[in-house]
């Protein structure tokens, strides 16, 4: 107790001395912490480097250190591909973040993990013929068969599962192209209208220029000819219009022409009117009653008569 | 067949250059062929509170090592020296010990038993051998390549490192539960001041590999020169604790508030008062022509504000008699 309040008197004195000094000004101060020491005690690590050692032959060891293996042709492709999905990715779907390609963690981590892979594929290439000729066998048989770090069915599952990736993979791919057949059908299509277009528009105006006498070759009604799938459908034209006519205008005219004024089939002397259709039979006696009307003296007659 | 090869490699070393002596007592006991050489034996162990996907790490870990000796979960009351007696009870010489906090870091500590030297690391990132992108798969047991970055040759503390990491990892040759083939590799490589660790299978010895896993970052963060205590040697100058990186998270989220919080104070005070800056001239036929007119010359001199008032009033006055006069020139 008694060395505590020494100290806090020690402290406590100090700051007084502090501010008589102007060191110490008032308000909140804080205490200022040493930066961290970091230990890096090179010969001591050496030393435990040489008590740990084991003095064995490679063999037991089977450590290497080496570079990483060049960067095979397939992988670098795969990574250029990589690469351009990743691309494509980010600028179809504004919604995800968007990463310059030597800051995004996707293609980081593919780039990470193919320099783990190539620092593994060089231990391979350099311990298994280093141990091909210490006359040691590194494969097993075909035939033989141990407890895996993996049992079988999770192998299967993992089988299945990139199955089912695989299969995505196939839809997508599939729904893909229709979709591209299907934008490739409708530009032909507008392609297609737009020709024809085009060639009516100057079969027509060819036509004016005869009609006007510009020109007198008539060459271009053969051109168009020449395809036979049109010529077939020209032709059922020049019957159609053979049969029906073609152009100019169509209503009324065959009414009141020379032939229908000359046309007398349907009269019928006035003298006999037909009992049965005669013209007198009006509303009720429609359908030919015998009941005719009386003519109009004989009417005006009976008017009269009913009248007195 | 197995078996046949089996023989054969006994055979070849059973081959011996020197004749036998010509007389041999038949109580002489029978010399030992010693050809498992490399006896590390290594604990593998958590203390208690790791999570389930650690728990899973440490029981790939040892799928993968058959030179492994398990043991129960350690109570956290218990002081790390204790492992030292632990490990020697159990016959070991090395010994991996996970230790977890708050259910989620997990810390990994390696160390050569009776005099150390001993490392702490705290792991990250890790995918367990069950991981389905992870296709590769090896036999339980076989001896593994173990492949270095060069790095680790540069600094004293990595040269430390790779020399337990190979005596822990590596399985011993002949040891009885291994298996007589190489068909998969480790790799150790240093990123970011941080050993990743993967494992491959080979598939062929051209180099064709598949990932089997587990896959784990480990970042150092001390190393001691006794085991599980002693004297650091080396500390880990880059190394934050995830308490301190959580908290470092929290504080940034707490100023991003702030700084919003003045942002908007900040855009209040200095919003200008007008959206745009509009020229008179542009309303000069809008309204009673005059009386706009005279707002522009009021605008022009603000001293006489009250006197082109008066003025306006009297002015509409005027023009109200005049139109009344108007209106009753038109009646009459």
């Amino acid at each position: 107790m008694s060395s505590d309040e020494s100290d806090l008197n020690d402290s406590d004195i100090e700051l007084q001395d502090a501010f008589a000094d102007g060191r110490l000004k008032p308000g909140l101060n804080k205490v200022e912490e040493a930066p961290k020491q970091f230990v890096n005690n090179v010969s001591g690590l050496k030393q435990k480097i040489e008590e740990m050692k084991l003095n064995l032959p490679w063999l037991e060891r089977l450590d290497c250190v080496n570079s990483q293996a060049p960067l095979a042709p397939e992988i670098a492709a795969q990574m250029l591909t990589q690469e351009q999905k990743r691309e494509n990715q980010l600028k179809n779907n504004k919604k995800l973040p968007q990463y310059t390609p030597s800051e995004d963690p996707v293609l980081n981590e593919f780039k990470r993990e193919m320099i783990f892979h190539r620092q593994a594929q060089a231990t391979v290439t350099e311990a298994i013929p280093k141990l091909k000729a210490m006359g040691i066998l590194t494969k097993r048989p075909d035939d033989y068969f141990a407890e895996m770090a993996k049992t079988d069915e999770h192998m299967q599952k993992i089988r299945d599962n990139l199955m089912k990736k695989e299969e995505q993979q196939k839809r997508s791919e599939r729904v893909k192209q229709l979709r591209q057949q299907r934008k490739e059908g409708k530009m032909l299509q507008v392609q297609t209208k737009l020709q024809r277009q085009h060639e009516k528009k100057e079969m027509l105006n060819q036509v004016k220029k005869v009609r006007k006498g510009m020109s007198k070759d008539l060459d271009f009604l053969d051109g168009k000819n020449n395809n036979t799938s049109k010529k077939k459908a020209i032709e059922r034209r020049k019957v159609k219009d053979k049969k029906f006519g073609f152009g100019g205008k169509k209503k009324g005219m065959k009414l009141n022409t020379r032939d229908s004024a000359a046309d007398i089939s349907e009269f019928r002397s006035p003298g006999k009117p037909s009992k049965k259709f005669g013209k007198g039979n009006m509303g009720k006696n429609k359908h030919g009653s015998n009941k005719s009307r009386p003519g109009k003296n004989r009417r005006v007659k009976i008017k009269a008569r009913g009248k007195k | 067949m197995v078996k046949s090869r089996k023989r054969k490699h006994v055979e070849t070393v059973t081959v011996e250059p020197n004749p036998l002596p010509s007389v041999r007592h038949s109580d002489e006991p029978l010399e030992k062929k010693r050809k498992w050489v490399n006896k590390q034996r290594v604990l593998i162990f958590a203390s208690r509170g790791i999570n389930h996907r650690d728990r899973h790490l440490m029981e790939d870990l040892k799928k993968l090592m058959p030179h492994h000796k398990p043991e129960a979960k350690m109570e956290r009351s218990k002081t790390l020296s204790v492992i030292n007696e632990m490990c020697e009870m159990k016959n070991c010489n090395k010994a991996v010990m996970f230790e977890g906090r708050k259910k989620r870091d997990l810390y990994m500590w390696l160390s050569n038993i009776p005099n150390g030297p001993s490392v702490k690391f705290l792991v990250e990132n890790v995918y367990t051998m069950n991981e389905l992108k992870l296709t590769g798969n090896c036999l339980r047991g076989s001896r593994p390549l173990l492949s270095f970055d060069p790095a680790f040759t540069e600094k004293s503390h990595y040269v430390l490192l790779k020399e337990l990491l190979t005596q822990i990892f590596g399985v011993p040759k002949h040891h009885p539960k291994s298996q007589p083939f190489f068909d998969h590799v480790y790799t150790f490589n240093i990123l970011d001041n941080r050993i990743w660790f993967r494992n491959f299978q080979i598939l062929s010895e051209d180099g064709a590999l598949a990932e089997v896993g587990p896959r784990f970052v480990l970042n150092p963060v001390k190393i001691f020169s006794g085991s599980f205590g002693g004297v650091p040697l080396w500390s880990n100058p880059s190394y934050v604790s995830p308490a301190k990186y959580q908290l470092q998270v929290r504080l940034a989220a707490k100023n991003k508030y702030v700084n919003r919080i003045e942002q908007k104070a900040h855009a209040e005070i200095t919003r200008p008062k007008d959206s745009y800056k509009l020229t008179p001239l542009e309303e000069v036929f809008k309204g009673d022509p005059l009386e706009v007119a005279l707002n522009l010359e009021n605008a022009k001199n603000d001293e006489a504000v009250k006197n082109t008032q008066n003025k306006v009033e009297k002015v509409k006055q005027k023009m109200k008699k005049s139109k009344l006069k108007k209106v009753s020139k038109v009646k009459k």
